[in-house]
């Protein structure tokens, strides 16, 4: 579920991530709040642990296998407010170093997955368990909670993707990021999370849960006290609401400066490259180049060209000095 | 000077120290030896403000350390910079992102001008033999290299009291050597020194006075006054 | 099949570059003007209309990449097949839905800003990467929390990967490791990390932790910081003029 850039207008990445500027606020004062002692390491380690969970495959019956994010997991033992920090962490840490998911679509990343997951999933967890613990009501208030909030966040993902076509074209109609309308977006996230991957999350979080209620139960009683507030109740259902319709408010805004635009640039784009044998622009023909001579184009090429062939080169002398050394052993 | 009063410490009901009577005097070179689970690292975290007696008083230099005046940050700042406390786990104690930083870290902490964090930091680093490691991250060094730089993180406070748990636990034959030598030439520095070991050769050799803990957690030798 | 390959991979890369760069100097330029950099870039050509701007941004990350040892070349290149290709065959329906030329952009897009960020990763420790969020006022603590995850990823990761690795051994026979105790594991490894947790801020409160966290190796503002906030400038000139 983590959307790599590009897929997603930075314009929506904005949009997503003002939205949770709110949300990160308002879980650094509960934090501050709830758990004064010990709230940095515990901070650290939580999301070092959502990092580990997203990275775990559970394997599903049938011989596939499919991978949970565990935010759920982490909302009914930490309580929500931690996990949308600490999933926002792992986020950042993923995008940043370990090429996981885009750095301008983090903001979208972080509403999808710690902030709808967690909040969704826990709300549920809470309304069926209540208070219980260490029972099969529990139990089931975890794996049912687990199962809404990951395909609430998929739908979310979906509905980011769905709604790209309808506000971001170039002038030839092409879809300028993701390409695929609400029709075919919402059905493809959707199948794969209300199966593989919802039952995954489902697995993950309801053996977890039960192993480490069984193992350690005298962590029960302080982890499950933080309660959904009421105040966040109202913001997390009107932030649900309203984003998608700011999106497609700033979308429309977005939209209209793009096609002066695309009018302004029409005129002056004129497909010389053609005839020159050098074919950026038949392979992409939407582009203008207006404002840019010829000659910078060649150099461009000769560069990329250049630096493969070393690229290449250094690779097959790696390879082939790896496999003497391997060979000498 | 570190006086402890009828000290009871319960432990979800489980009783970890009984009636411990005892005043450690600065200068002096204390070692607490007993079997596991006597209460030895109990009695370090009561020491340290990190638990707080079920009943008894601890007083330190005359002022009496209790649960509500550690909430009082400052004050809780002023104790912490008196004790240097080496963890047993060592893995636990680091957490800075490399090896210069974890000897900075505290003195950040203590608002030292610039030049004398500089100073020793460097001082420290060269003492514990850790130039070629500085850059290192502290979790991927070795068990003796961990416990060299949390020697010297905790050092580098200049804290009068220092309390070692374990300090040779888990270390290798040299590794032994080395932390025995150093913790000896500590011992001129005129510091109260704690430390707790299983480690028979180490306590005969740096021991001003040996305080043993039985398995009914009680201190029984020497005797209390 | 071991599921913790993914696991492996990730703490081996994390402990392989604490080796790799103990001895290496650390950035001449700020790292914050750095990763500020690659953020603008991803950013301008996320909004660029031009291919000629995406592609420029590519020759000269290809060419730096040249520049760098095989082992990095070979690190980005695997970092990026996967994104490319998936992104590549993600698009390739739209070209009949009607968008002949989205599966190009969005590719070559994709494939700009994960060699960006994977160029950015090999010529940068993780540490000066997180350590660049520490030029805003305030963000101390956040920094720590970075760091602190990363390191308790390396510590849980070789955890879970030593508890995982304890099944494997005790499991007489065919591996099944589809029975392996996922929830032993992960569940072992989450109590685990409470305990460090707990431990990691007593540390804290033994060396009187008050808020502070600074890098004693403090980076002080110099010529080749003025002189690489020229990148930016070329960069928003670049795409000033492409558009």
């Amino acid at each position: 579920m983590h959307i790599p850039d590009n897929y997603l207008s930075p314009q929506t990445c904005g949009v997503m991530a003002a939205a949770m500027v709110p949300v990160w606020a308002v879980s650094i004062n509960k934090i501050k709040k709830d758990m004064p002692k010990a709230k940095i390491p515990m901070m650290g380690v939580a999301a070092a642990f959502s990092f580990l969970a997203m990275m775990f495959n559970v394997p599903i019956p049938g011989g596939t296998t499919g991978h949970a994010v565990g935010g759920t997991l982490i909302a009914i033992l930490l309580g929500p407010y931690a996990a949308c920090l600490s999933v926002s962490v792992a986020l950042l840490l993923q995008a940043l170093i370990f090429g996981d998911g885009g750095i301008l679509a983090f903001g979208a990343n972080c509403f999808n997955m710690a902030f709808v997951l967690p909040f969704v999933g826990y709300a549920v967890y809470k309304l069926i368990a209540g208070g219980h613990q260490k029972d099969t009501r529990e139990y089931v208030g975890a794996g049912i909670g687990s199962y809404l909030g990951i395909n609430a966040a998929a739908l979310c993902a979906a509905i980011e993707f769905g709604i790209q076509p309808m506000l971001f074209r170039d002038a030839a109609g092409n879809a300028l990021y993701c390409p695929y309308g609400l029709n075919v977006s919402i059905p493809a996230m959707m199948i794969g999370h209300l199966t593989i991957f919802g039952l995954a999350e489902v697995i993950f979080t309801v053996a977890v849960l039960a192993f480490v209620r069984n193992a350690a139960p005298e962590l029960s009683v302080r982890t499950a006290q933080a309660q959904t507030s009421n105040p966040l109740k109202i913001l997390l259902g009107i932030l649900i609401v309203a984003t998608p319709l700011g999106l497609l408010a700033a979308g429309t805004a977005w939209g209209e400066w793009g096609a002066d635009e695309i009018a302004a640039t029409g005129a002056g784009y004129t497909p010389k490259g053609m005839t020159h044998g050098f074919d950026y622009s038949a392979l992409l023909p939407d582009y203008s180049f207006s404002g840019l001579p010829e000659w910078f184009g060649y150099i461009l090429s000769a560069a990329i060209g250049a630096a493969l062939l070393i690229i290449i080169f250094k690779l097959i002398g790696y390879a082939a000095g790896n496999r003497s050394k391997t060979s000498q052993a | 000077m570190i006086q402890l009063e009828h000290i009871d410490y319960d432990y979800q009901e489980i009783p970890a120290l009984r009636d411990i009577t005892y005043t450690f005097e600065m200068g002096k070179c204390y070692c607490l030896e007993g079997p596991n689970g006597c209460g030895k690292s109990t009695l370090f975290r009561i020491l340290n403000g990190l638990a707080f007696p079920t009943a008894g008083r601890y007083l330190l230099g005359g002022e009496a350390i209790t649960e509500k005046r550690l909430r009082d940050d400052a004050f809780a700042k002023a104790f912490h910079a008196k004790i240097g406390y080496v963890f047993q786990n060592s893995e636990v104690q680091l957490f800075c992102k490399n090896v210069e930083d974890e000897i900075a870290f505290g003195l950040f902490q203590l608002g030292l001008p610039e030049d004398a964090i500089r100073e020793r930091v460097e001082k420290y680093i060269n003492l514990l033999n850790l130039a070629p490691l500085r850059k290192r991250t502290p979790y991927n060094l070795s068990g003796g290299e961990k416990k060299r730089v949390a020697l010297g993180a905790v050092l580098a406070m200049d804290p009068p009291i220092l309390m070692l748990d374990e300090p040779l636990s888990g270390l290798d034959e040299d590794g032994q050597q080395w932390i025995a030598d150093f913790i000896a030439s500590l011992k001129s520095t005129g510091k109260l020194i704690i430390i707790s070991t299983h480690n028979r050769e180490l306590a005969e050799r740096l021991a001003d006075v040996h305080v043993r803990m039985d398995k009914a957690h009680r201190i029984i030798c020497p005797q209390n006054p | 099949m071991r599921l913790n390959l993914k696991i492996m991979e990730v703490t081996g890369r994390l402990l392989k570059s604490d080796r790799e760069n103990a001895g290496r100097k650390s950035s001449p330029v700020a790292p914050a003007l750095r990763v500020g950099a690659a953020v603008l870039c991803i950013l301008l050509c996320a909004l660029s209309r031009n291919a000629v701007f995406v592609i420029a941004v590519i020759a000269v990350e290809l060419f730096r990449l040249a520049l760098m040892p095989p082992a990095s070349i070979l690190r980005v290149m695997k970092a990026l097949i996967l994104p490319v290709m998936f992104t590549a065959l993600i698009m390739l329906p739209a070209v009949f839905l009607g968008h002949p030329r989205t599966m190009l952009t969005v590719t070559m897009k994709v494939l700009e800003s994960v060699l960006v960020l994977a160029v950015m990763n090999e010529s940068l420790d993780w540490r000066e990467v997180t350590a660049a969020f520490s030029v805003a006022k305030g963000m101390a603590v956040f920094v720590l929390i970075l760091d602190m995850t990363m390191r308790f990823l390396m510590i849980l990761g070789d955890y879970s990967d030593k508890l995982l690795e304890a099944v494997m051994l005790r499991s007489v026979g065919k591996t099944n490791w589809k029975n392996a105790k996922v929830d032993g594991i992960l569940g072992t490894t989450f109590l685990k990390s409470r305990q460090m947790a707990e431990a990691t801020s007593e540390a804290m409160a033994c060396r009187c932790f008050d808020g502070q966290y600074r890098s004693y190796h403090s980076h002080r503002f110099t010529w080749r910081d003025a002189l690489f906030l020229g990148v930016y400038a070329t960069m928003i000139a670049l795409f000033v003029m492409t558009k």
